[in-house]
């Protein structure tokens, strides 16, 4: 059988790593260079190119392995700092792993630096698009007149006229929507050190209507007070639910 | 200079973990991280895949716990949970050939 390195991310070489830390194949060792090294461990065939191409389609699989890369990620992270590789990233030698760290020492070195002690914090806002329509249609003067015009009106010309109200107040509803968003981001943003946009979630992937899906980088001694604040966030927006997710190692804003 | 403990959720046993928190796990373990290319890696193209079924899923999973149904990737999948998971199969087959065309 052959083996090969999975590599689980790079570590600074100034802490000892505890003998027998558990993760795929026989256990957890470091493949040095210069004063950084990377965190592997040997692994056989089930990691071969063929095998993983196979095995990644598998969901029993991934559950079965993915929970044991991050646990090797977090156990680390709790003693020093550790840049996380994605999951299976493997080397077929211990010379292509040293290949890789002296390759790119210096863009190691810099992350290692920035994020020392920093967590990446998760907030997803939603939102219910009725009640921001009922919000939109009671305070908006030009939304009550058009359905005040269309009162005792005809079916026909009402019908019309509750038409252009209900483009209206779409129009309105993302504005506002985009609106919140902004001002969202932008508070939290303020009281950490990075933050980032990833794509919002689409309805049918979730069930719900998504209006944010951010990452915050901030030091793990700020993330209590954080989370505190995006959860008090949540509760001045009626309609909304911000949903405050980690600490998590910064996979983010690894540069 | 001293390290600072880092005091980050305490890993638990992957048949603990709900599924939920496994997908969104999956979610973000499969392409953030630093961009290293190994001798062997999962492939964009896989990696683009895993990404939609992963969003497609978290929907059942979210559905299923509303109406009461607890759905464990780690346990069997229940008769009705097999009629979703084979809809979710037939949309991600959809998916795919979609994701073939030039």
């Amino acid at each position: 059988m052959r083996t090969v390195l999975y590599v689980y991310g790079i570590i600074k070489k100034d802490k000892k790593l505890k003998p027998g830390l558990k993760g795929f194949g026989g256990g957890v060792f470091l493949v040095d260079f210069d004063d950084i090294a990377a965190v592997v461990s040997s692994v056989g065939d089930e990691f071969s190119q063929e095998s993983i191409d196979k095995n990644v389609k598998d969901f029993k699989w991934l559950a079965r392995n993915a929970p044991v890369h991050e646990n090797v990620v977090e156990d680390i992270i709790n003693k020093t700092m550790i840049i996380p590789m994605k999951f299976c990233t493997i080397f077929k030698t211990k010379e292509n792993v040293e290949k890789m760290l002296k390759g790119n020492y210096s863009r190691f070195k810099e992350n290692m630096e920035r994020l020392k002690g920093r967590v990446e914090v998760g907030v997803k806002v939603y939102f219910d698009p009725d009640s921001l329509k009922r919000a939109i249609s009671e305070e908006s003067p030009e939304i009550k007149k058009l359905e005040q015009e269309a009162d005792g009106k005809s079916p026909g010309a009402a019908y019309f006229i509750k038409q252009k109200a209900d483009i209206l107040l779409k129009e309105k509803a993302r504005n506002r929507m985009i609106d919140h968003s902004k001002k969202i981001f932008r508070k939290l943003g303020a009281s950490a050190e990075d933050a980032k946009e990833n794509e919002l979630l689409n309805k049918k992937a979730t069930g719900r209507d998504m209006l944010l899906n951010s990452v915050f980088l901030i030091r793990k001694s700020d993330f209590e007070g954080f989370k505190k604040g995006a959860e008090g966030m949540g509760l001045e927006y009626k309609g909304m639910s911000f949903e405050v997710a980690g600490p998590f190692p910064p996979y983010n804003f690894i540069e | 200079m001293a390290e600072t403990e880092l005091e980050y959720k305490k890993p638990r046993r992957p048949e603990e973990r709900p599924a939920t928190n496994l997908l969104e796990l999956l979610d973000r373990i499969l392409d953030k991280g630093v961009v290293i290319i190994g001798d062997i890696r999962i492939s964009v193209a896989d990696i683009e895949l895993l990404k939609i079924q992963i969003r497609l899923l978290i929907a059942s999973v979210d559905k299923a716990k509303e109406m009461g149904i607890d759905f464990s990737w780690a346990q069997r999948i229940e008769g009705s949970e097999q009629e979703k998971v084979k809809k979710l199969e037939s949309k991600v087959r959809e998916l795919e050939s979609q994701l073939k065309k030039p």
